[in-house]
């Protein structure tokens, strides 16, 4: 069931009496159970539509529909129970505690002195069990760390039961574990139903977790597609590293800095090749499977065998094979 | 100028030895052979400073609405070439000269216009300085104007303070008239004192009004206080030993004068309507409900200025032939109060 | 496993609210029994019981005097300190007060113009004497009613919560300037009328001066009461704030209106008391470690009543005769009492930076 789509959308802002248009003709549209990742570089309206579509920001022209309403038809409560987000800001007073701030998700639906009812009570337990943070209910905000706090805004998002969740970078400024798990959570989110909508940088993020992703570019259409149909067809190339083309896309890393220094053969346990040919590669070698190579490596039960003219010698790390090679 | 007529009035003999250079009351001044002192030019000063007069002044410029009864009460008002905040003025005469011009504003507000001041071309500044700064009399003096300090509102008592027509006498070469003056003055205030010595009861009496949550009233030894022990009356404060004034809570002033006979002196209330809205609480009192409560506002001009303000310390005896006309009306029937009226 | 957190939540909060409410009983009585006027405690009883004939000197101070003022004191203390609560909430500012809108020049200036120019305006009677006739409060309510209303038009087109912090700065300094112009070229007496008026007053409502009072007072409170869960969704920003389906616009409107509602009544019947709208809920966060308005709404009701009647108690100077001006003892007591508060909690954590 589409959970929302648009029609032509152009957005962007209005200085003064002119219109600053972002991106033009959007069409673009999420269903339930999918997770979709928005890409672009900084500044080519990424945030803008977020807002656009949760109804924070008027679009210039075109239509936003929630479940096929207009988006303009919903009253702001009524909008509330439709879409949650996610943002970057940061609250103001850092005594909230926990729980109090996922008590916030139900104010679309508690009364007006905020008293929260059985079924308030039962989704912000659903979201704290979802999210795995029951242990941290009576702490304060400032008593939280990175991966906690994002963890604690993402659980106030789904205490607000909205079909849609859409969120802003949320795996910036995280660590690796904490980054894994969020993306589980978004995961096993989506697994139960919702949409999701994310706006990142991340490569990761958007290539593992994502069903489909959208990419805004400067002065041209949006690209939606699923991520590996658009790495080959070198779109994400384009809209994410126009300059610059030397990122390699299945590994995430800068190809090939520096090329001098010849090629060298390298064979053995998939893994430790993996790693070795990265190290080597960051050194300036070229890896590849030329049997005319000068160098020959042969790595094995952690045995690094080099073998290069007549010489032939062994090494037990990645550290000693480099600085013999130097 | 009247001073008052009463039959089978006693003369004072005390009035024909009495020298111009003794001075009875006034402790603040006195008058030597050939100079004037004033002893405490400003509150707090501690050298008294001598004045010598060459010649009589005739361009004169004072500064308090107190020091014009004296120039009138002697004459002299036609000496008058500036004065400074003229809106407050109740003496008619005088209004009608400051109309025809003969007399300027100099500033506004008891603030004085330096350069106006020195347009005016006065040949004697008549000042006085609360104890504050007096830069602006400085520069007065700097630029050649000759400068003479009035403080007799440091005066203790009511007679002390009106003497200072000596003051003025002296300055103009007026003495004789001043003495004159002043000694019938002094005569009609002990006879009219004379009068309650021997009253059976002495109603009390309490003043004032309150700002906020404050009640301001004399102190046990200010200036109005006293003439209420003259006049036949106990002031309910009469103990308090301040010559100045009294800041008190509402409450206390309920407690201990909730029952006093009179309510004397409510500053600009003019009728008990207003009264009650200023504060619904007035009417605890019983001089409030029994309607005794009298007001210095019987002579009021057009601008608003008070007579009271502005003579009363140069007529004691009318103010103490009010305040027995209220306290003890049996012993004065015939007599109009001058100043002040009841609060209807 | 949230609910049982709630439940025990719910019944801390109760015992701490029916323990604060009985403190406020306790400092009312207090606040009654002293004064200038040496009360014997044996009379303030009888008072309290209802025992004494209407006649007595001490009836009287007790009834018409010490309880208007303990009311009086009761109603301004809650309705300054959640004044300030909302303005620092709105603005993100913990340095903002009730007044931070302008909201006590503006009524200065209504009183000024009362005080100063009215014999120029022809008055019939001269207002030298002041702080009780319905002009002056008239006056110092249309005063800030006239700078709420700048405010509010200015706040549905200003989308920025900042701009109308310095739109209300300038407005207040604004009035400022003009007060002071008008003391320049006044008259002694008026000026000393003037500033009896700034020192602020809490014991000169009359009864009927008091109903009126409390009427709108407890309309402001409930008023506020209401807006608590707005508030709290107004703290995580106002992006947040409307993903939740709070109308930023109107919200903001009617905060701006139960401020000055609150702090425009308490100012033209008291006086500008200063301080105490700012400190309050400093104190009540630092005191009980929250920021859900929901709870600290009532909190600082309760506590701003039971501050302001210690402080008027003290400003009392009982015993002696003398008695302070209320907005000398909040500043000269609160102050430290703050201090002393920032020194000792050692987990203040006010903005949010990680």
């Amino acid at each position: 069931m589409k959970l929302m789509h648009t029609q032509s959308l152009t957005i962007g802002y209005t200085e003064g009496r002119t219109n600053k248009v972002l991106q033009e003709n959007i069409n673009l549209s999420l269903a339930s159970g999918e997770i979709i990742s928005l890409m672009g570089q900084n500044g080519v309206g990424k945030t803008t539509f977020i807002k656009t579509l949760s109804g924070l920001h008027k679009g210039i022209s075109g239509s936003v529909l929630h479940q096929d309403r207009l988006i303009d038809e919903f009253s702001k409560s009524a909008l509330a129970k439709q879409i949650s987000v996610v943002l970057t800001e940061k609250p103001f007073a850092a005594h909230l505690s926990v729980i109090e701030l996922i008590a916030l998700g139900r104010h679309p639906y508690s009364n007006w002195l905020g008293r929260l009812s059985t079924s308030d009570k039962q989704a912000i337990d659903v979201a704290m069990n979802q999210t795995n943070i029951n242990y941290l209910a009576r702490k304060k905000l400032y008593q939280l760390s990175d991966g906690q706090f994002q963890k604690v805004m993402i659980a106030r998002a789904l205490a607000q039961e909205t079909d849609l969740i859409i969120l802003d970078e949320p795996t910036a400024h995280l660590d690796l574990s904490n980054k894994i798990e969020i993306m589980l959570l978004l995961k096993s989110i989506a697994g139960n139903g919702k949409g999701v909508l994310i706006a990142t940088h991340d490569l990761q993020v958007s290539l593992q977790l994502s069903d489909r992703l959208w990419l805004f570019n400067f002065n041209r259409p949006v690209l939606d597609g699923c991520p590996e149909d658009l790495i080959l067809q070198g779109a994400i190339d384009q809209t994410l590293f126009p300059v610059n083309n030397n990122i390699d896309l299945t590994t995430g890393t800068v190809k090939r800095l520096d090329e001098r220094k010849g090629n060298v053969l390298l064979q053995g346990d998939p893994t430790m090749v993996h790693w070795t040919a990265q190290a080597l590669q960051r050194n300036g070698y070229a890896v590849n499977k030329d049997t005319n190579s000068l160098i020959s490596i042969n790595c094995i039960d952690c045995i690094w065998k080099l073998e290069s003219k007549d010489t032939s010698t062994s090494f037990d790390s990645i550290k000693d094979l480099l600085m013999h090679l130097k | 100028m009247l001073l008052g007529c009463e039959k089978n009035k006693p003369i004072n003999k005390l009035h024909e030895t009495l020298s111009s250079q003794s001075l009875v009351y006034a402790t603040k001044f006195n008058i030597q052979e050939d100079h004037l002192s004033v002893m405490e030019p400003w509150p707090g000063s501690k050298s008294a400073i001598d004045y010598t007069f060459e010649s009589i002044p005739q361009r004169v410029v004072v500064t308090s609405t107190t020091h014009l009864p004296y120039l009138e009460l002697l004459g002299l008002e036609d000496k008058l070439v500036g004065f400074v905040g003229t809106n407050n003025i109740y003496s008619e005469k005088i209004n009608g000269h400051l109309k025809s011009g003969k007399i300027v504003e100099l500033g506004i507000n008891g603030k004085i216009n330096l350069e106006l001041l020195l347009a005016s071309q006065p040949d004697l500044v008549i000042a006085f300085d609360l104890g504050g700064e007096s830069t602006t009399l400085d520069k007065i003096v700097e630029a050649g104007i000759p400068i003479v300090y009035n403080s007799d509102f440091l005066e203790e008592t009511a007679l002390g303070r009106a003497e200072w027509i000596k003051f003025f006498g002296y300055i103009f070469d007026e003495r004789k008239i001043a003495d004159s003056i002043f000694s019938s003055m002094v005569e009609r205030y002990q006879y009219l004192k004379s009068l309650t010595q021997n009253v059976t009861e002495r109603p009390s009496v309490f003043s004032g009004v309150v700002y906020g949550d404050t009640w301001f009233l004399p102190g046990g030894k200010n200036w109005s206080a006293q003439f209420i022990k003259d006049a036949g009356g106990t002031y309910v404060w009469e103990d308090n030993l301040s010559s100045g004034w009294l800041e008190l809570s509402f409450e206390t002033v309920l407690d201990r004068a909730r029952e006093a006979r009179f309510w004397i002196g409510v500053a600009s209330i003019n009728t008990r309507t207003e009264l009650m809205a200023q504060d619904a609480r007035y009417e605890l009192f019983e001089a409030y409900q029994e309607q005794r409560i009298y007001n210095y506002n019987k002579r009021i001009g057009n601008n608003g200025g008070f007579d009271f303000f502005e003579s009363a310390y140069a007529r004691p005896d009318l103010v103490l032939a009010d305040l027995i006309r209220i306290l003890h009306p049996e012993l004065l029937p015939n007599h109009p109060t001058y100043y002040f009226q009841k609060i209807l | 496993m949230i609910t049982q957190y709630f439940d025990t939540s719910i019944k801390k909060w109760r015992q701490l609210f029916i323990g604060l409410g009985l403190l406020l009983i306790v400092l009312f009585a207090l606040n009654i029994s002293l004064g200038s006027v040496d009360i014997p405690l044996s009379s303030v009883i009888d008072f309290i019981l209802l025992r004494t004939p209407v006649d007595n000197s001490w009836h009287l101070i007790l009834a018409k005097f010490r309880l208007p003022k303990a009311l009086t004191a009761t109603l301004v203390g809650g309705g300054l300190g959640i004044c300030g609560l909302q303005m620092q909430t709105l603005f993100r500012n913990p340095m903002a007060g009730p007044f931070i809108l302008g909201i006590s020049s503006g009524s200065g200036l209504g009183v000024a113009l009362i005080i100063f120019l009215g014999v120029e305006a022809g008055l019939l009677f001269e207002l030298s004497v002041i702080a009780r006739s319905w002009i002056m409060v008239c006056a110092a309510a249309l005063g800030s009613f006239g700078i709420l209303l700048a405010i509010i038009l200015a706040s549905v087109r200003l989308k920025d919560s900042v701009t109308l912090l310095i739109l209300g700065l300038m407005l207040g300094t604004a009035s400022s300037a003009l007060i002071n112009i008008l003391q320049y070229f006044s008259q002694a007496t008026n000026i000393q009328a003037y500033l009896m008026w700034s020192f602020g007053s809490l014991g000169s409502l009359s009864w009927n001066e008091l109903m009126i009072f409390s009427v709108i007072i407890s309309i402001g409170m409930i008023m506020s009461i209401g807006l608590s869960k707005s508030l709290n969704a107004l703290l995580l920003g106002a992006n947040y704030a409307e993903s939740m389906g709070v109308d930023l616009k109107i919200i903001r409107v009617l905060i701006i209106i139960n401020t000055s509602l609150l702090a425009g009544t308490i100012t033209a019947f008291c006086g500008p008391i200063a301080f105490f709208g700012l400190a309050m809920p400093h104190i009540a966060r630092m005191l009980f470690n929250t920021t859900n308005h929901l709870l600290l709404t009532p909190l600082i009701i309760l506590i701003g009543g039971i501050l302001m009647l210690l402080f008027d108690t003290v400003s009392q100077l009982p015993g002696i005769e003398a008695t302070l001006p209320i907005n000398a003892v909040t500043a000269l007591i609160g102050a430290p009492f703050v201090v002393y508060l920032l020194l000792r909690k050692k987990n203040i954590h006010y903005t949010f930076d990680k």
